[in-house]
């Protein structure tokens, strides 16, 4: 598969968001062992909202599909994750705009705005036990993935089992931000929820793309 | 505790309820796609607008508070657990459509951070002007070398905000001179929350409202009056409050304490603060949604005379008299 049309993405998110609302119970139980246990209800809350959305909405492109995916994180979410999230969808939107498909590139670049603006507006860095740290890995990993050439169902496989070994890296750290930081050292052993939730997103995607292969 | 109303949608619910009871006084935002907006009516678009928006662990805490006259123009709620959307306070500004700008008042907690500076950022994509007020009040929050900002927020450093910057924009200040006000204030600004462990008879102060443990634990005493010395003295040498500065103090309860006791407490604490400096005037709430947890949270604000002309008018809402 060289490129992807905005139809593989629309059914690829519908697999993004059937797998996040489906991990709910689990998101919920990590993060009430650390945060205030809010993540799981968030996360279930937008993407099955975003759900409903894309299931009868159709979209001249793959901008305008990601577009009204954020906004719509953003308008139904709230708390840190509507924003996070949100903010994952619409900032590396100006690397697809008049795209009519995507190549591995424009998907890279793509992934690669949202992850900076992610750290842009949570003024987050690599180690502070956040979604970032699964985030920056998937995205650095896309980037080696373009140079390497290769596909887009093995690069995404490769991303997703990046941003699985950068939320395995949040357990060994102390929470800094958000509410888990008052947990302190007692969030050693234990993954940063957002974290999870971003190696749910790249394993879905992944999914969807070897299938389509 | 549980709710009987579907927690999906129990703010939008709680705001509809509320629009019902006090039709002359608050409206719902019709075409608002989530509902969590409570605006004041009427909408006052010739001045700046204050928005409070906030979460809260147990549910949407600043629902109540554009019920008052001359206090909030719109309180923002996101449902349980979560910080309000950036969209819902977008999308009420908009509709308020002030040209003189919004203040945008949020407990600095990460999520309200980040929604409101969204919020603000979108509103400056269409023309608006807006200025962000985090509240830093809590004390214990953080450690006690850690900077002021770093701190997070309480009710009763929300509602003295609101109140200051409510009463500044109906003078007509600007943007500017409210944020500037705003920003003094908050240095002046100190609270703790107060708790009680029956069974282990001990008192608890900095004890957290998403179960954040307290970080000052006091075994050896447990009447009244001793929570209260221990409260007024730890806010005391936080603020340092100067010989011309006025101390106002809100109290607000957790919903599991005692009506009376809330009133025992305010009579304690103005007696033991008049041995050292007296509280000019006192609020008090039923609003701090701590549910498992027993007793209080505990403002102090220390009022210079550029602060003190926008606390004179009492504010009646639901829940609060400020």
């Amino acid at each position: 598969m060289h490129d992807i049309t905005t139809a593989q993405l629309k059914s690829a998110l519908l697999h993004v968001c059937d797998s996040i609302i489906q991990a709910e119970p689990m998101l919920t139980e990590l993060d009430t062992v650390i945060g205030d246990g809010d993540h799981g209800i968030g996360m279930r809350i937008g993407f099955t909202a975003l759900h409903k959305q894309l299931s009868v909405m159709t979209y001249e492109s793959p901008y305008h599909l990601l577009h009204e995916a954020g906004m719509t994180l953003i308008r139904v979410m709230g708390g840190t994750s509507g924003v996070i999230f949100g903010t994952l969808f619409i900032g590396g939107l100006s690397a697809i705009e008049s795209k009519e498909s995507l190549t591995l590139a424009d998907f890279s670049a793509y992934i690669s705005g949202g992850t900076e603006a992610i750290q842009k507006r949570g003024r987050v860095n690599r180690g502070d036990k956040t979604m970032y740290d699964a985030l920056i890995e998937a995205s650095e990993s896309l980037k080696h993935s373009v140079v390497e050439h290769l596909s887009f169902e093995s690069a995404l496989n490769e991303a997703a089992k990046a941003s699985v070994c950068g939320m395995e890296n949040t357990k060994a750290m102390i929470s800094r931000m958000g509410r888990s930081k008052n947990f302190r050292e007692k969030t050693i052993g234990h993954p940063d929820t957002g974290a999870v939730s971003v190696t749910i997103i790249f394993k879905a995607l992944a999914e969807s793309f070897t299938a389509e292969a | 505790m549980g709710y009987l109303t579907n927690p999906d949608r129990l703010t939008k619910d709680c705001i509809d309820g509320m629009a019902l009871i006090y039709p002359d006084r608050v409206q719902t935002l019709k075409s608002s796609y989530n509902g969590r907006a409570l605006l004041h009516n009427p909408i006052h678009a010739n001045r700046v607008n204050i928005i409070t928006s906030a979460g809260g662990l147990g549910g949407p805490f600043a629902v109540g508070f554009p019920t008052g006259e001359d206090f909030c123009d719109v309180g923002i709620n996101g449902g349980p657990c979560a910080a309000p959307s950036a969209y819902d306070i977008y999308e009420a500004a908009k509709y308020i459509n002030s040209p003189h700008g919004y203040i945008l008042i949020y407990n600095n907690f990460m999520g309200d951070g980040l929604n409101n500076d969204l919020a603000l950022e979108l509103l400056e994509l269409e023309g608006y002007r807006g200025r962000l007020v985090p509240v830093h009040d809590d004390c214990l929050s953080v450690d006690a070398n850690a900077p002021r900002d770093e701190r997070t927020g309480l009710i009763g450093g929300s509602l003295l905000t609101t109140k200051i910057a409510s009463a500044a924009a109906k003078e007509g200040q600007s943007l500017d001179e409210i944020a500037s006000l705003l920003s003094h204030v908050g240095n002046r600004m100190s609270s703790l929350n107060v708790t009680y462990d029956f069974q282990n008879q001990t008192i608890m102060l900095g004890e957290g409202i998403s179960g954040e443990k307290a970080r000052i634990i006091h075994q050896n005493c447990f009447t009244l009056q001793d929570s209260v010395k221990l409260a007024y003295n730890y806010l005391y040498q936080d603020l340092k409050p100067c010989k011309d500065e006025n101390l106002h103090l809100v109290v607000s309860r957790t919903f599991s304490t005692l009506y009376e006791d809330l009133f025992s407490f305010v009579k304690y604490f103005h007696q033991y603060a008049s041995t050292v400096h007296p509280i000019k005037q006192t609020s008090a709430g039923h609003y701090l949604r701590m549910d498992i947890s027993y007793g209080f949270s505990v403002t102090l604000l220390c009022a210079d005379k550029s602060v003190e002309n926008y606390l004179s008018k009492r504010i009646y809402t639901e829940s609060f008299i400020l």
